[in-house]
């Protein structure tokens, strides 16, 4: 054991540390990209190969990247508030649904003996609820994809509005 | 928004799938109509007709907004009085929205029964209506009126009507 050690130069060691740091970091890459590769051979060439051209590190290179990136977040948070819009819309629409429930089960509470009337108060709660799903849905949703944002219609927010601009 | 809006679609909705009609009613006494005829929003040229009516609406809720609440009627019926442009989808929203507002200030006036004769004739079940908020809107200041006037059956209807609009929107947006 003491000997198997000893042949681990601090060289050596070094060396390994730094190969598996390397694999470690690769690992973690792809976990991150949601990519999954699975092994076909083992020959050592993964034929993964850098994407894109070499970007250069002067001054201007490097600023021509700046304004790159900056445009691509602008496209990412835009894309962002889209969602934190269509959720605010379905929320809206879930509200009015909601409020309108309340008012045919009012008139529906008034005529307990009709079938109908009891019906259309039975849907229309149906209608609120499933309203009321898809607002929390897409508000969690759009909760888990973006945490930092705090424009976020609240989920506790699905029922009750009436509809007015 | 998606709206398929060159193209006319018009659709008789029997809410939740099948039109409540009672047949054995007692006569005089209105049936329960859940159907909702609707199409989606039409598209808008650009017209010197269309332009003026646009204007003509803002100029209205512009000046509804400084007066109290029974001058803002008036004005906003004298502004009822000028038809939309034929096949302008954005004109007819705007006529829905003016509708709208003009019923539900009546109806915060206690005069539901004016709101009612206002909003009737718009919004007949037989009427088709553009696939949008503005004609929720509308349907559910009828509702209300109708309400507050004691016609459960058109109250219903028309709450039962605006909720298929709401409901179609609202499939609209998940897509």
């Amino acid at each position: 054991m003491m000997e198997r050690v000893g042949l681990l130069g601090p060289a050596r060691a070094a060396l390994l540390g730094v190969a598996f740091a390397c694999v470690a970091l690769a690992c973690d890459q792809r976990a991150s990209e949601g990519v999954t590769v699975t092994p076909t051979d083992h020959s050592g060439d993964s034929g993964l190969k850098p994407e894109g051209e070499f970007e250069g590190e002067s001054i201007n290179e490097l600023e021509v990247r700046l304004q790159r990136l900056g445009a691509k977040q602008d496209q990412l948070v835009t894309a962002g508030s889209t969602d934190a819009g269509k959720c605010e819309e379905l929320c809206q629409l879930s509200r009015a649904i909601c409020e309108i429930k309340t008012k045919m089960c009012e008139i529906a509470d008034e005529h307990v003996a009709d079938d109908a009337y009891q019906n259309l108060c039975r849907q229309a709660k149906q209608r609120c609820q499933r309203a009321s799903e898809s607002c929390h849905r897409c508000v969690q949703h759009h909760e888990r994809t973006n945490q930092s944002s705090s424009s976020t219609p609240r989920a506790a927010s699905c029922e009750g509005e009436p509809i007015t601009r | 928004m998606r709206r398929a809006s060159n193209i006319v679609l018009v659709v008789a909705l029997g809410l939740f799938g099948s039109a409540c009609t009672d047949a054995g009613e007692p006569a005089g006494e209105r049936a329960l109509d859940t159907r909702l005829e609707a199409h989606a929003v039409l598209a808008s040229k650009p017209t010197a007709e269309g332009h003026r009516y646009v204007q003509a609406v803002a100029e209205a809720h512009r000046e509804a907004d400084r007066l109290e609440r029974s001058a803002a009627i008036e004005r906003l019926l004298a502004a009822l009085e000028q038809q939309p442009p034929p096949d302008d989808g954005a004109a007819e929203l705007l006529h829905y929205d003016l509708l709208a507002r003009t019923a539900e200030l009546m109806l915060e006036a206690s005069a539901a029964e004016r709101a009612l004769a206002l909003l009737e004739p718009h919004m007949d079940p037989a009427t088709s209506l553009p696939i949008d908020r503005a004609a929720a809107r509308g349907l559910i200041a009828l509702g209300d009126a109708a309400a507050q006037t004691g016609d459960h059956r058109l109250a219903m209807g028309s709450y039962a009507r605006a909720l298929e609009m709401l409901s179609l929107l609202l499939e609209e947006v998940e897509s």
